[in-house]
Parts: C-alpha cells; sequence; structure tokens
C-alpha cells in the first residue's frame, strides 16, 4: 500500500511538470489548429534564456518567469513571422505539420550549434525533503506542483469565465462567427500564441529541473509524451490535458513500481490507445472536430 | 591519404593478390626456391559502415612489421602487411577469405575478423589451417574449439564481468544494478548481473530502465529501500542524471561502478549538474579495459608504430587503441611461434603460439620480437608479454585483457586498482 | 443599447463576389430601407450567400461597394462590421457549437460594455422564451429550430441596426416558420432595424417584406415592390431562369 501511495504520488508530481505544456499545446492547438510541432523547441529555447540567467546568478524562479515571458515572445514570433504567411496562402493542416516540423529541426540544429551537443543543468537546490512513508518529495517538486495547479487553474478559469476567454473558445470553434460577434480575431490567436508560449517556458524549466540535465533537443524530444497527455484528456481541453498528463504520470510510475521499469512507457501508451479506442474523442470529449487552420 | 588513395591501395593490393594466384597455380606453386617474403592479412573492414576498423587493426601489423623486419626477419624471410577488405559484411567477407586462401601462398597468418565478420570466416581459415587473431567481441567464441583460433582481447560482456569483479574488489557484499534498456548498455548487463550472483554477493535489486523518461521516482525508491553499498551501472548522460538526481532526492548515493561511458564528458557534465560534481566524484569507479601505458612492449609498440607513417596515416591516433595494440601483439606472437616451431607452415607453428605466451617457471620474460628471437636462437623457453601486458590463452584460446577501476582525481583519471584476468574470468564462470 | 447609432440600413453598390477570383455574383445592386425588409429569392446555387458572405469576409468581394449609414463598409475586417451596427446570421455554422447557450449570447455581446451584458441576455431571454430554459445546454446539442433562435438571438445581443439572415428558416418546422418569419422578423423591422433576409420559402417571405429581388445565376434579375407581386407565374419563370 505504501508503495502504491508513494506511486501516485510521484504520478501526480510527473502530472503536474507535463501537465503545465500540455495545457499550453492543446490552448494553441484548439484556438488557432495548427498542430504546432515547434512547441518542444519553445520548450527548450525558453530552458535556455532561464538557464542563462540562472548561471548569470539569478534565482531560479525568477529564472522561470523571465522563461515564461521569453517562450510567450518566442511563439508569438514564430507564429507571426513563419506560420502567418503560410496561413495566408491557405496551407492546410497536413501542410502547416510539415512546416511546423521544420521550424523544430532548425530551431534545435541551430540551438545545439550554438550551444553544442552536451548536457546542461540548472543551479537549484532541490531544497528540503518531505518524506510520508515512502513518498519523499522535494521543496522545489513542491514549488513545481504548486505552479502547476495555479497556472492550470487559472487557465480554466480565464477560459470559463472571462470576456476574452470566451472570445477564445468561440474562435477556436467558429472563427467566422467570433469576427461577426466583433472579436478581433488576430489579436486573440496572438494572445493564445503568447499564452501557450508562456506555458511552454514554464512547463520547459519545470521538466527540466525535474529531469535534471538537459540538451538542445530535450523539448522537442519529450513533446511526444505532452501530446500524450493533450491527446489522451481530449485536444483541446485544458481539464482533459491535466486529466491526461495524470493519467500518463501515474500509469508510468505505478508501472514502474509494481510491474516492469523498462516498460513504464509501453504501459502508458498502451493504456493512451486503449481509451482512445473507448473516447475516440479524448477523456473530455468536444463536439466539433475537423475545422480549418483559423486566419 | 584521403579514403580514395586508401581504397586504390586495397584494390592494388587485392589485384596484386589475385595475380599471385594466376602465377602460384601454373608452374612455381611446389618450388621451393629462394625464400620468399611472409605474409599477414589485415582482414577487416576497409569500406563501408566498418571502415575504420580495418586502419585499426593496420595500425598494429605495420609497427610489427617494423620491429620483425629490423630484427632480420622470421627464418629469414621479410614479412609484409595486406590489407584485405571484408566489407565487414559475411556476404563479402566469405568470397574474400576464400579468395585470399586460394591465391596466397606465402599468407602465414591472418590478423582481423571482427565482430561482422567472424563467425562467417573463422570455420574457413580452420579449414585452411591459417592462425586468425581475432578481435571479435562476441560471447559465443569465449568457448571456441577451433584451434587456429585465437582472441588476445576481451569479448564484450568482460565489461560486465570486470564491473562485478570490481565490486567484489572493493569490498562490496550488497551490490545493485541499474541499466539502460538501450542496445549499448544492455551489452554489459546479464554478465555484470550473473557476475555479482556467481561471486557471491547480494543483489538487492536490478533494474531495467527505459532509457529518456521524464521520471524514475519509483525506481529511485525502490533502489533507496534496497540499500545497496553499491550500484553498478550503465546509462545514457540523460537517464543517468533524471535517475540519480531523483535518488539523491530520496535517498542517499552509493558508490557508483560504472564503464568508460561515465568517462565521456557528456555524461560527467550531466551526472556533475544532476548530484554535484563533488559527489560524483567520490563515489565514482569506472571500470575501464587497462592498457599500461608503462609496459615494455607498448614503448617498443608506439615507437614502431609512429616509425610506420608510410603505411598508418598519422599514426599517433592509434597509439591508446587497445585494439591497435591487440593486434600488434598478435603479429608478434605468430612470428615468435614460428620461431619458436623453426617453421613458418602455420600447421605446424599454430601448436607454438600457446608456448611462447603462457607463463612458465623457467622461461625468459621477452618484451620484444628481437630479444624473443634472440633467446628462442639460444634454446630458452619465452614468455612475452606483450603491449597488452600478459598473454595467457586459456584453454578455448580466449586471453583477455585486464581491466582497471579508475578514479577522477583532480582533473585526471586516476588508476586506482587493477582488475587481472582471473578475476574477471571467475566473474564470468571460466 | 446599440453600439452604433448610424442606425442606416445597407446599400449594394454593383458588388461582384465570389471564390477564389472565380466571380459567382455579378453586379448586383440593391438597398434595403430603414425598418424595412428587403428579401432575396432564388434557386439553390444562384449566389445569394454569397453575396452575404462578401460583406462578412467569408467570399471574395470582387468589385463594387457597399455602403452602411454614408460610410463604405465593403473593405472593412469583418469583426468591425458589428462596430458599425451590421449583424448576421449565416445559413451554416450559425451558432458557437461548445459553448452553452448563455455563453453564446454573452459572445454575441462582446462589444457590449460588460455590465450591460447580463441585462440584455435577460432581454433577449424573454423574446425567445424557448431558450430561457435551456441556458446552461451546450449549442451543439439543440435542435435545429432552437439552434436557429440562437442564432439570431446572438446576432440580435448588441442591437444592430441592419441585420443580414441567410435563410433563417432552412429545416424549420411549420410552426417555427411561422414564429420566424411572421412574428420575430416584422417585429424587428419594426423596432427600425433593417433586415436583408435571403429565403427559399419565397411566398412567405415575400409576404412580410417590402421588397423582392430575384436572383438567377448572380444576377438580380427582378426587383419588385412586395405589394406589386402579383403575377406568380411570371415570377416562377423569372426564378426558373426562363425570363
Ligand atoms: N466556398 C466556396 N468556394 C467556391 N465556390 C463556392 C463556395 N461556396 C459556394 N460556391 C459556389 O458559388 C455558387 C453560389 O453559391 P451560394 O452558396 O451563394 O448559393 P445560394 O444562392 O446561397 O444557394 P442555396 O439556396 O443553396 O443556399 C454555387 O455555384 C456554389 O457552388
Ligand atoms: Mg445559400
Amino acid at each position: 500500500m505504501a508503495v502504491f501511495i508513494s506511486a501516485v504520488g510521484f504520478g501526480v508530481v510527473t502530472a503536474a511538470i507535463l501537465a503545465i505544456s500540455a495545457v499550453g499545446f492543446t490552448l494553441q492547438f484548439s484556438v488557432t489548429n495548427v498542430f504546432n510541432l515547434a512547441f518542444g523547441s519553445v520548450m527548450t529555447l525558453s530552458g535556455f534564456v532561464a538557464y542563462w540567467l540562472n548561471h548569470a546568478g539569478l534565482n531560479i524562479w525568477v529564472a522561470m518567469a523571465a522563461a515564461a515571458v521569453s517562450g510567450g515572445l518566442i511563439s508569438l514570433a514564430i507564429n507571426e513571422a513563419i506560420y502567418t504567411p503560410f496561413i495566408r496562402h491557405g496551407l492546410n493542416l497536413f501542410g502547416m505539420v510539415i512546416v511546423t516540423i521544420s521550424v523544430a529541426v532548425i530551431f534545435d540544429h541551430g540551438l545545439q550549434a550554438a550551444v553544442g551537443p552536451t548536457f546542461f543543468s540548472y543551479t537549484a537546490p532541490a531544497g528540503k525533503a518531505f518524506r510520508f512513508a515512502d513518498f519523499v518529495l522535494t521543496r522545489q517538486e513542491l514549488i513545481i506542483v504548486g505552479i502547476a495547479v495555479l497556472l492550470t487553474i487559472l487557465v480554466q478559469v480565464a477560459l470559463q469565465y472571462t470576456r476574452v476567454g470566451k472570445a477564445m473558445r468561440g474562435l477556436a470553434i467558429n472563427a467566422s462567427l467570433a469576427r461577426a460577434c466583433g472579436v478581433p480575431t488576430r489579436g486573440v490567436i496572438a494572445l493564445a500564441w503568447f499564452v501557450s508560449g508562456v506555458l511552454a517556458g514554464v512547463g520547459g524549466v519545470a521538466l527540466f529541473l525535474d529531469i535534471s540535465t538537459f540538451t538542445a533537443t530535450t523539448g522537442s524530444e519529450f513533446l511526444i509524451v505532452i501530446i500524450a497527455a493533450a491527446v489522451l484528456g481530449g485536444i483541446g481541453s485544458p481539464r482533459g490535458a491535466v486529466l491526461g498528463a495524470l493519467v500518463v504520470g501515474i500509469v508510468t510510475e505505478v508501472g514502474a513500481a509494481y510491474w516492469n521499469a523498462e516498460l513504464k512507457d509501453v504501459l502508458a501508451f498502451g493504456v493512451l490507445i486503449a481509451v482512445l479506442l473507448v473516447r475516440p474523442q479524448g477523456l473530455f470529449s468536444r463536439l466539433a472536430t475537423e475545422r480549418a487552420i483559423a486566419r | 591519404m584521403t579514403g580514395k588513395w586508401k581504397s586504390f591501395g586495397i584494390a592494388v593490393a587485392v589485384v596484386g593478390a589475385l595475380g599471385i594466384a594466376a602465377c602460384g597455380s601454373s608452374s612455381s606453386s611446389s618450388s621451393s626456391g629462394p625464400k620468399g617474403n611472409l605474409e599477414f592479412a589485415v582482414f577487416h573492414a576497409f569500406s563501408g559502415p566498418n571502415a575504420a576498423y580495418g586502419p585499426e587493426a593496420a595500425a598494429g601489423c605495420y609497427p610489427a612489421i617494423v620491429e620483425i623486419n629490423a630484427a632480420g626477419g622470421i627464418l629469414g624471410h621479410k614479412v609484409h602487411c595486406t590489407p584485405v577488405d571484408s566489407k565487414g559484411e559475411p556476404a563479402d567477407a566469405v568470397p574474400a577469405a576464400n579468395r585470399m586462401i586460394a591465391s596466397s601462398s606465402s599468407l602465414v597468418g591472418v590478423i582481423g575478423g571482427g565482430s561482422n565478420e567472424a563467425t562467417a570466416v573463422v570455420p574457413l581459415f580452420q579449414q585452411a589451417h591459417i592462425p586468425i587473431f581475432s578481435t571479435t567481441g562476441q560471447s559465443s567464441f569465449d568457448h571456441n574449439t577451433a584451434s587456429y583460433f585465437w582472441r588476445i582481447l576481451s569479448p564484450d560482456s568482460a565489461q560486465g564481468s570486470a564491473m562485478a569483479a570490481a565490486a567484489k574488489k572493493l569490498g562490496i557484499t550488497r551490490a545493485a544494478t541499474m541499466f539502460g534498456n538501450d542496445i549499448a548498455a544492455q551489452g554489459s548487463a546479464p554478465s555484470a548481473i550473473a557476475g555479482v550472483k556467481r561471486l557471491g554477493l547480494a543483489l538487492p535489486a536490478s533494474q531495467t530502465l527505459a532509457v529518456g523518461q521524464s521520471s524514475y521516482r519509483s525506481e529511485a525508491t525502490a533502489m533507496s529501500n534496497a540499500k545497496p553499498q553499491a550500484i553498478i551501472t550503465e546509462a545514457d548522460p540523460q537517464t543517468s542524471a533524471t535517475y540519480f538526481s531523483e535518488l539523491s532526492q530520496v535517498g542517499q548515493v552509493p558508490k557508483l561502478i560504472t564503464d568508460p561511458v561515465s568517462q565521456e564528458p557528456n555524461w560527467r557534465k550531466a551526472m556533475g549538474g544532476a548530484i554535484g560534481t563533488t559527489l560524483l566524484n567520490k563515489q565514482d569507479y569506472a571500470v575501464v579495459a587497462y592498457s599500461p601505458a608503462t609496459l615494455p612492449a607498448y614503448k617498443v609498440f608506439t615507437s614502431e608504430l609512429m616509425a610506420s607513417a608510410k603505411h598508418v596515416p598519422n599514426p599517433s591516433q592509434w597509439n591508446a587503441d587497445l585494439y591497435s595494440v591487440a593486434d600488434y601483439d598478435s603479429a608478434i606472437i605468430m612470428a615468435l611461434a614460428m620461431d619458436a616451431a623453426h617453421s613458418d607452415a602455420p600447421g605446424v607453428y599454430n601448436r607454438y603460439v600457446t608456448k611462447v605466451t603462457a607463463p612458465s617457471s623457467g622461461a625468459t620474460i621477452v618484451h620484444t620480437y628481437a630479444a624473443g628471437k634472440a633467446a628462442l636462437a639460444h634454446g630458452k623457453h619465452i614468455q612475452y608479454v606483450g603491449a597488452v601486458g600478459p598473454v595467457h590463452f586459456n584453454q578455448w584460446h580466449n586471453a583477455g585483457n585486464a581491466f582497471a577501476i579508475e578514479r577522477y582525481v583532480n582533473g585526471n583519471w586516476k588508476v586506482y586498482s587493477l582488475i587481472t584476468a582471473a578475476e574477471i574470468n571467475a566473474a564470468a564462470g571460466f | 443599447m446599440s453600439v452604433s447609432d448610424a442606425g442606416e440600413a445597407p446599400v449594394f453598390d454593383s458588388v461582384s463576389a465570389g471564390y477564389g477570383g472565380h466571380e459567382v455574383v455579378h453586379d448586383v445592386s440593391l438597398a434595403v430601407g430603414q425598418g424595412q425588409i428587403a428579401c432575396i429569392v432564388g434557386p439553390n446555387g444562384a449566389g445569394k450567400s454569397t453575396l452575404l458572405r462578401a460583406i462578412t469576409g467569408d467570399a471574395q468581394f470582387l468589385g463594387g461597394r457597399v455602403w452602411l449609414g454614408g460610410e463604405e463598409i465593403s473593405r472593412i475586417p469583418s469583426n468591425r462590421l458589428i462596430k458599425r451596427g451590421l449583424a448576421w446570421v449565416p445559413q451554416v455554422d450559425d451558432v458557437f457549437t461548445t459553448l452553452t447557450v448563455r455563453e453564446n449570447l454573452e459572445l454575441g455581446g462582446f462589444l457590449l460594455p460588460r455590465k450591460g451584458v447580463a441585462a440584455r441576455v435577460d432581454e433577449l431571454l424573454d423574446t425567445f422564451p424557448l431558450l430561457a430554459g435551456m441556458t446552461s445546454r451546450v449549442a451543439g446539442r439543440l435542435s435545429g429550430g432552437e439552434r436557429k433562435l440562437l442564432a439570431i438571438a446572438r446576432a440580435l445581443m448588441p442591437a444592430p441596426s441592419a441585420l443580414l439572415l441567410d435563410e433563417p428558416t432552412a429545416g424549420l418546422s411549420p410552426e417555427m416558420t411561422g414564429l420566424v418569419l411572421q412574428n420575430q422578423i416584422p417585429r424587428l423591422s419594426a423596432s427600425g432595424v433593417a433586415i436583408l433576409l435571403v429565403e427559399q420559402r419565397a411566398l412567405e417571405a415575400i409576404a412580410v417584406s417590402s421588397r423582392v429581388h430575384v436572383m438567377v445565376s448572380g444576377v438580380i434579375r427582378a426587383s419588385r415592390e412586395a405589394h406589386e407581386v402579383t403575377d406568380w407565374d411570371e415570377l416562377a419563370r423569372v426564378f426558373l431562369g426562363e425570363q
């Protein structure tokens, strides 16, 4: 029982780290319908911003805040400078996926050329460990879980209750009608890119702190798990992304504790496929599915 | 110098060998006129994905013939190295070996046969009664019965056995294992785990990790609860860093028994970032193949290597290469065996290989071909202690190199303790 | 309550429109009087929707001008049209399917002052009592008729001075059609809203309209005051493109 409780506890920590990014990914995709595989590169780039600031002497949490802002700006810039022209030319969904992959490759490898193919770590003490039976949580992990909870609630509340949040949801499902209501769609789309970039920045730093070392390609390497969490929850649903992250996190940790550490991702992705078989729309469904890219 | 010229050279060599075949089959095959040259074939990949193996082995052969020819050759014959391209593939290696065997009457020994082609070609050389000194890493040759097969270096699995032996040597009684599930790490995992059990150490945890995960907290917790005195481990930098950083959070990082991967700058950077360089340097015991730079034969090898620049481009790149060093010893051992046998006939001198390498009470220890030749001329028994150290072949014609435990002290790797071939054999169950 | 005090009706001046450079609507001119209902009838594929979409930015505007209250609106971004008092209900995709009924209405009032939104939602729920009982239902789960009412209510949220309705009765039951065509729409125009109505149900539409335009193959074939339309045979011939 103690093993189970600790595995679930660890799963929650893993989920918190994945959830920040998964919420960012799902939000941006649902509003703009660009399946942005360069999301991992935004995580990495902002992770490096935090690294440079951190090694210049800044506290890691301050560096994380700076990474959040730069993640937002990078994400916004990628959309404005690269994606928007393609969307204006009417490139379809699949064509856009290829464009985003190209951007990811260019960013990752460009960064690698700049910083070298080696490993980087933040200077950040894990802090005091809190121990409940087998379940050990460091101060650092506690803060990350806190940030994850705060951010996902913030995003959820903003989408649910604020005027711009509703506009974002409306735009996500019917951009033309949103314009008819007077929603400045370009601005709202830009906001979605920015917010998703902020979440990529925070999520990147949280992930890199968690795995303790990272390279110029780490963000992209973990993108699959992040997308898996988003899809599992029902792409487009921030609540779903959190739930998806919890499933992935808890299944992998419980699998590692009880079954076979070697096959824990096999188990997690097995669960993913099983869920999608039963609920193709993910755990939290959205009504409409097919839709063109929002302009 | 360039690859193009290199392959041109190989083409010339192969065509040359074919030319000899044409002559040999006509009239002079049984002639015993003035003594011709002897040939060592460097049988390896010179092209294809493993094209580096050939030059690496050639960098062992050429220095040896410089040494041998300077001492007057073998039984009056000059010796040559002949590169033959196996392409690192059985489909190409088999016809190349057959052509070589059929064509070259002066071929007295083969240096080569790597992991890619050894299984396919060893039976051919066995059939043809030509000694082959192989550097294959396959464990299928651990109990080899082909009498013409010889292997100086340890198989790949010896790394794991050496890590287990290192644990015992460090006085550890509870040793856990943690290996990544990638091919590289899995090469040594089974032999390390088997070694720990065979040496009678407790194995409180044995973990295989899915590499590249975002968390190993459950695994680290299980490891921490198992309370090992040391963890025998090999995993990529990212996986190692994540795992050990989490282990350091849930408990303590015990001694780490690692492999050459841990000496790579990337691994140290990642792990240093994860658990701190102080703790890493304190707990890390790297187990690596031992190439004793201080041995007399090694010094001879390096100077002859520098004298081989004509055939070995940029020779200094090979001077710490264990494979080149072992291939050098292979050629010297074959030459000494011919002297001891008073015959360059492969079928005869093959039986003398152990006689010039095995330790025995009355034997004169020699480190060079010249010294060995002289001692043999005076009717003495010799033991050649080569550039890799003593070469002590067992009944399966496997010698095995020593390993060392190295520690990172003040910015340098220092040998902390040696693990002999015998200690590794105990862990490997030989 | 209106976001615009232009209070004037739209005028189309030789408008051409289409898709991907291909012209579908040719040289259409018509005007809607303030507080009046103009209707466009015509066979499927005639280009009725395309004409409306040219203004709302969903089809290409290829020529001509559209005026609203003395200002040209043909080239302004479609999200600014509502500020000028122009609202519309498209033929399809007329609600936000993942939002609740109340949220749909709130989003319709996106440009209203924050404080006024809730009150305006209540006003419209009074006007469309059918919707009042389902405010927290997701719009994608409404029936066709409920959905159309929501779409119209959403468009009315900012109290527009001009309204474009593209087949508001498509798929509705006879009772619903009656409610919309004979009740809601005349009430709206009576309150001063200029309405351009595209309708398949020509007879019912003409009955409530002041002016009728027959569109065939992208051009207006006939324009009449509604009360002048007495020769149904002629209309039918025009409709079928025989004139
Ligand atoms: N998005 C589009 N791209 C290209 N052509 C289109 C598009 N939408 C409509 N069309 C074409 O334009 C023409 C006019 O279509 P439109 O929808 O305006 O007709 P309509 O009069 O509204 O017909 P209906 O009564 O069936 O609604 C048709 O030939 C149609 O095929
Ligand atoms: Mg239409």
